[in-house]
């Protein structure tokens, strides 16, 4: 194949890229747009925002674990943090939902850069067992500190959200439609630093720590620093989501904001779709999402044996991931799906 | 002014002392082999040279820069590039991804259309340009030692570091090697230091070798004058009768 016909099918396939991930903006848009102004619309929106929440995580991991093979176990630390930091901010101090956000990410930005100077010393399963110790940590923190709220977590008062309102609903009504809308900009934000990392250099320098992270060493990677740097970017969407979700909830629990079930759905949702691949990013976690929720309501106690079961099928059968097995499958489908 | 320069390197690895005070120099465009028994220190060299391993005393001296301590990515952006002696391609990556990827990090300014046509070059250069689209996780110990030397390559580098590039091919590859090693030399420029065990190979194509035995310098001098060594015959060599048919073979060629 001739170098500009590389190029060309590249350039096409991150068209195609491209498009579906602003499909995939414009449709959730559209579903909040539309619940604004249909009641019936209530159930999908609820949902759509957990799956939303869901997302989040996983595009941050997706950063880590997808692209630069750091299978980070205890991601929803950052979902955690981001959570716990605003609402101390909110709670303690009345700050408004959007000032909170912000500090969010920079907490978990500054905690994952610290989090990483420890554990991305380690590889593999140790690294994997790491971030679930910190994960751990961290809950075992919140859960006995007084100020953020011990096991019984803070909670906000109805009187807080008096300021919010959108579209004719005010309050405590609009919570629900501004942290939908909220969510559609931080999967905005996922999605587009996905894009960035599967094409830039950064990208290539960190898939080539997954492969061999001594070999990319010896061809220029300045390993430490990329994948710190990788670490750090991953925290960002599930800050953001953690922040939303305190907000929309009204309150944080130990339990629910540092949950390692969490952590573990968004892994499974990685890997089910292709670790490091854009569009593996969004099947993986529709399918997931899709099917938990039907297991969950067609079959309420057994949905738990019935999902693992199909989680095992799946590892072995499709240990790539949906996009992950098209993509050996033949030259031209590695080119086109991104 | 020699392209590198290593002088009095000692590493001990608790109690195991691999490199015991060795010194050596490689001139610009010079091939220098570096042989010696199982043992003997030469991959322990190869990471101090390259940063992996942080020498206890010494210092390592590239293109005229004291690089001693530095980590091994700033060492490789000097133009320093290594294979590894058990190949450590990047599996999960086509044999064109794992040589586009050694190219953006070559410290080149190249477009996307100019990297692509290098990483072609290079593929045909050493003949992977068949399995451009496999993955580098199903070729054969003869295509991996190739994709080895194609992504160091990759990178233009000015010093070139092979560690045993030729062990485990069969006699029609090793030549093969041979003839891309010394064209790559001339076409790119390079120095190259290779340790080797293929004896005849090594003895061929390299300028000087140096001998290491347990951590020092056993020996040094041109390919003739290493195989008449009595020291290397009985640490290294062994068979005094092999040695002498190296020695008629230059005689030969000579």
């Amino acid at each position: 194949m001739e170098a500009a016909q590389i190029l060309r099918q590249l350039a096409r396939g991150r068209l195609i890229t491209n498009l579906t991930v602003a499909l995939v903006i414009a449709v959730l848009l559209g579903l909040g747009i539309g619940s604004l102004y249909s009641e019936s619309l209530g159930y999908y929106r609820e949902t759509i925002t957990t799956f939303m929440v869901l997302f989040s995580i996983v595009l941050g991991l997706n950063v880590i674990l997808g692209y630069t093979g750091y299978v980070s176990f205890g991601h929803a630390v950052f979902y955690g943090i981001g959570g716990y930091t605003a609402m101390i901010l909110m709670y303690y101090h009345g700050v408004s939902v959007y000032l909170a956000m912000l500090a969010a990410v920079l907490a978990a930005m500054g905690a994952a850069y610290l989090i990483g100077l420890i554990v991305l010393r380690l590889r593999g399963a140790y690294f994997a067992i790491a971030t679930i110790a910190v994960l751990e940590a961290f809950r075992v923190v919140a859960a006995n500190v007084n100020y953020l709220g011990g096991s019984e977590g803070l909670q906000l008062s109805a009187t807080y959200y008096r300021g919010y309102s959108i579209a004719g609903y005010h309050g405590l009504m609009a919570v629900h439609y501004i942290a939908y809308f909220l969510l559609v900009g931080v999967v905005a934000l996922g999605l587009l630093i996905n894009l960035y990392v599967s094409r830039s250099k950064f990208g290539a320098g960190l898939r080539a720590i997954r492969e061999d992270e001594d070999a990319a060493e010896a061809i220029g990677v300045n390993t430490w620093k990329y994948k710190t740097l990788a670490f750090v970017l991953s925290s960002i969407t599930p800050a953001l989501a953690g922040a939303i979700i305190a907000w929309k909830r009204m309150i944080v629990l130990p339990g629910e904001f540092f949950n390692l079930g969490l952590s573990i759905e968004a892994i499974i949702s990685t890997m089910l779709g292709g670790a490091g691949t854009v569009l593996g990013t969004i099947t993986g976690t529709a399918i997931y999402h899709a099917v938990k929720t039907a297991f969950l309501t067609s079959f309420p106690s057994l949905h738990l044996v019935i999902f693992g079961a199909t989680i095992a099928v799946i590892a072995e059968l499709l240990p790539m991931g949906i996009i992950g097995w098209l993509r050996i499958k033949s030259t031209k489908l590695r080119f086109l799906l991104e | 002014m020699p392209v590198l320069q290593v002088e009095n390197i000692h590493k001990s690895f608790g109690g195991v002392r691999a490199l015991q005070g060795v010194s050596m120099s490689v001139e610009e465009g010079e091939i220098l082999g570096l042989i010696g028994p199982n043992g003997a220190g030469k991959t322990t060299l190869f990471n101090v040279i390259t940063g992996v391993y942080k020498p206890d005393k010494g210092r390592v001296i590239i293109f005229g820069k004291d690089v001693t301590g530095w980590p091994p990515h700033r060492i490789a952006l000097l133009g320093v590039a290594r294979t590894f002696q058990i190949p450590k391609p990047f599996p999960d990556l086509t044999v064109y991804e794992n040589v586009l990827v050694s190219i953006k990090f070559s410290n080149r300014r190249l477009s996307d259309l100019e990297a692509a046509e290098e990483a072609k070059r290079i593929l045909e250069f050493l003949g992977l340009d068949k399995h451009a689209h496999m993955l580098a996780a199903q070729l054969n110990v003869a295509l991996e030692k190739r994709l080895e030397l194609a992504r160091a390559l990759a990178r233009q580098p000015r010093l070139l570091l092979l560690d045993e590039v030729l062990a485990g091919l069969n006699p029609a590859e090793v030549s093969y090697m041979l003839e891309k090693i010394k064209l790559a030399k001339k076409e790119f420029n390079l120095t190259i230091v290779m340790i080797e065990h293929v004896m005849h190979a090594v003895m061929e194509i390299a300028d000087r070798i140096v001998v290491l035995h347990l951590g020092r310098k056993l020996a040094e001098g041109t390919p003739e004058e290493i195989a008449t060594n009595p020291k290397v015959i009985e640490a290294y060599l062994g068979d005094p009768k092999l040695a002498l048919a190296f020695v008629k073979r230059f005689k030969k060629k000579g």
